[in-house]
């Protein structure tokens, strides 16, 4: 009995498996699909039809309406925010996670509890304040916008991994002379690397993928980051929905790119509070 | 003798201090000050669309080609945003301390709102003294009198549906209610689901049969003043609209509530739902084979005794009264008015639409165009649109309303209390 059950459970499994997988993919299927039919073909049969041709044309339309120009903008305000944050997180972390500072507690929940205000409850104070400082619509602002807005949650997350770090490894370090920044660069940091990783590629996602705060910050079109840029594809009524699922296709490629990267840290980074 | 001991603590302290008395100050002095530089006027020139069509986008990109030609000292720039962000960013725009100078907008009570808070250009230099009929220019005209919107172009509602497939089923149009009906049943007899309404992501559509069926039951005069709050929706005027609209109900294709619009409107240019409601722009969004297919036909007549009015919704211009750059604002106003810029527009847009100015002439003709052209030039009134005529908390209560009906059409006198209590509400009373 046990020797049948034990020949039929992995079938189970991976026939349950595959099912649940086919489900996964067949959103990310249709999109690649549509992206690659004629506007003419969806409107006429729908879009749950089989394509009577598949074309690049969708592709080329979407490139030729400026995609690139966009992406490089979701770029120049990405990179610079993955860094900065993560730069920003990990020296708050290190300090509130290994140092006696006044109200340090308070100080973590502040930030935490900063997350928990919905975003758009902070849209017009923020359009309003960067307007004042002379930084609404333009890219730094964004860049700043997304930083603070985000370091919260960095901080909180990285004081958690920078705690598990035993207290011995930074001791002796401090015993050998380094400073405390000495012990933040060359101690902390390698350790954390982990966890920096999976952060970085979390907060790449997520500021590559931002759409509320660029089209509350932003106007002029030449500045807009892909995710507005693919929104200005839609009509009012109508939309060529296969060249805005080229633009999709395309638009995640940046993303997928990073994840595959540090798909390794992920795991590795996910797991590593877990054997404390 | 002694030194000043600063502590570490006490440094930051001050730092902070510091800091946040440069960010007040920051705040203090960079108060936006609107046309402050009296001297040096901006030539610049930031048109803000929200066509973004390819048609729509060259269309606006012509005009302002042939307005710098004629005006050759202002550098005007196009920046296209899609409607829905348009809408939602327009009033953080209008406050801005550098707006974009001319927007593109709608006729009807948002703009008269704009203007009650000074956020409109006086228009009324660049708005021309002929070609604008008398009620177009009152739709331009705030409640204190001046210009604040230069219309360029209208389109018509009606019940737009396929020729071949009228003809394949062997059906004409109707011209009354009752005969619409009978034109329903014909069809559901024949296997064809009669009537399109997706409201997946187009709740909004309701709006245009409460307003035709008001319209045609109740006239124009009673439809404004139930928009204005000055009558009731707990009116039984009103219940006779539901109480019409319910002998439609069971000829809506009852798919349409999962459908978005633009699946509806695939579907009804499959000839799977026959007719849809609509403004032009669903014929626009055929492929280029099935368009002289398109026709339509007006709204069904209620009440003989109900002067005619159709929706046609106005479009056109708005300039920001923080402009840095008033007299280009209101000339670039003045250019879009004329014939010539009308025509322009049209002519590369290749939208259905009619220019506002009467002296302007249709570049493209069709019969579908000639048609409503003629249908609007009749109607002894015009309206805009449910949400233009009032706004869009007016139009929320009316979908949550409408929406609530198509399910549950036993329930309208209870619908039309939460109805009235919800236009209220939104009305701030």
């Amino acid at each position: 009995m046990t020797a049948t059950n034990s020949r039929v459970r992995p079938w189970l499994f991976h026939g349950g498996m595959s099912i649940l997988a086919a489900l996964w993919v067949v959103p990310l299927a249709l999109v690649v699909v549509t992206s690659l039919r004629t506007f003419d073909d969806l409107a006429d049969a729908g879009l749950a039809s089989v394509p009577k041709g598949l074309t690049l044309d969708p592709y080329r339309q979407a490139l030729a309406s400026g995609e690139w120009h966009s992406i490089v903008n979701s770029l120049i305000i990405t990179v610079p925010v993955v860094v900065v944050t993560l730069l920003l997180a990990s020296m708050a972390a290190y300090g509130l996670a290994r140092h006696r500072i006044p109200f340090r507690r308070t100080l973590l929940l502040l930030m935490l509890a900063g997350n928990l205000l919905p975003a758009q409850l902070l849209l017009i104070p923020v359009l309003k304040l960067t307007e004042q400082f002379g930084l609404f619509d333009s890219r730094i602002g964004m860049i700043v916008v997304l930083t603070a807005v985000g370091l919260g949650f960095y901080t909180f997350v990285l004081h958690g991994f920078m705690r598990g770090i035993p207290e011995e490894v930074t001791h002796a370090a401090k015993i050998d002379g380094a400073t405390t920044f000495g012990v933040y660069l060359r101690i902390v940091l390698p350790l954390t690397k982990p966890a920096m990783a999976a952060l970085g590629s979390l907060a790449f996602t997520w500021t590559f993928n931002d759409l509320l705060w660029s089209i509350t910050l932003l106007r002029d079109e030449q500045k807009l980051p892909v995710t507005p840029a693919i929104l200005g594809m839609q009509g009012q009524f109508v939309s060529s929905w296969n060249v805005i699922a080229a633009a999709t296709v395309i638009a995640a490629i940046p993303t997928v790119i990073v994840f595959l990267r540090f798909q390794r840290y992920f795991i590795s980074g996910l797991l590593i509070g877990s054997s404390k | 003798m002694s030194h000043p001991i600063v502590s570490r603590r006490g440094f930051l302290a001050g730092v902070g201090a510091l800091g946040v008395a440069s960010a007040l100050s920051a705040c203090a002095t960079s108060t936006p000050s609107p046309a402050a530089g009296s001297g040096a006027k901006s030539t610049a020139l930031q048109l803000k669309s929200r066509e973004t069509s390819d048609g729509g986008r060259k269309a606006m990109q012509a005009l302002l080609d042939e307005f710098v030609k004629v005006n050759p000292q202002y550098k005007p720039t196009l920046n296209t945003m899609e409607p829905a962000a348009f809408q939602q960013q327009i009033r953080a725009d209008l406050t801005l301390a550098t707006p974009p100078d001319v927007l593109t907008w709608f006729a009807g009570e948002i703009a008269s709102n704009f203007a009650k808070q000074d956020l409109l250009l006086d228009a009324t230099s660049a708005f021309p003294a002929d070609g604008y009929s008398k009620q177009f220019a009152d739709l331009s005209t705030d409640a204190s009198g001046k210009k604040i919107f230069v219309p360029t172009n209208y389109y018509w509602w009606g019940m737009f549906y396929r020729t071949s497939q009228f003809e394949k089923w062997d059906v004409a149009e109707p011209k009354t209610w009752d005969e619409f009906i009978a034109l329903c049943k014909t069809l559901k007899g024949k296997g064809v689901s009669p009537i399109a309404l997706p409201l997946a992501d187009s709740a909004w559509l309701t709006a245009s049969w409460f307003d035709y069926l008001n319209l045609r039951i109740n006239g124009a005069t009673f439809h404004r003043a139930l928009l204005a709050g000055q009558e009731s929706y707990t009116d039984p005027r009103v219940a006779k609209v539901l109480d019409t609209w319910r002998e439609v109900l069971p000829y809506l294709d009852p798919a349409g509530k999962g459908l978005a619009f633009q699946e509806g409107s695939a579907k009804w240019q499959q000839g799977k739902d026959a007719m849809f409601l609509a403004g032009t722009f669903l014929g626009d969004a055929t492929p280029a084979d099935v368009k002289a297919d398109v026709n339509f036909f007006q709204f069904p007549i209620i009440d003989a005794a109900v002067p005619v009015a159709e929706e046609a919704p106005l479009d056109g211009f708005i300039a920001s009264a923080r402009t840095a750059n008033p007299e280009g604002a209101a000339a670039f106003l003045k250019y879009v008015a004329t014939p010539q810029a009308q025509e322009l527009y049209l002519k590369t847009s290749g939208s259905t639409l009619i220019p506002a100015n009467s002296n302007a002439k249709s570049p493209v003709s069709t019969p579908l165009l000639e048609k409503g052209r003629a249908m609007v030039a009749s109607a002894a009134d015009v309206t805009q649109f449910f949400n233009r005529d009032s706004n869009d908390d007016q139009l929320n209560a009316l979908t949550t309303a409408l929406v609530r009906f198509i399910d549950k059409p036993a329930e309208a006198g209870d619908i039309l209390k939460q109805w009235q209590s919800d236009s209220a509400k939104a009305r701030g009373n």
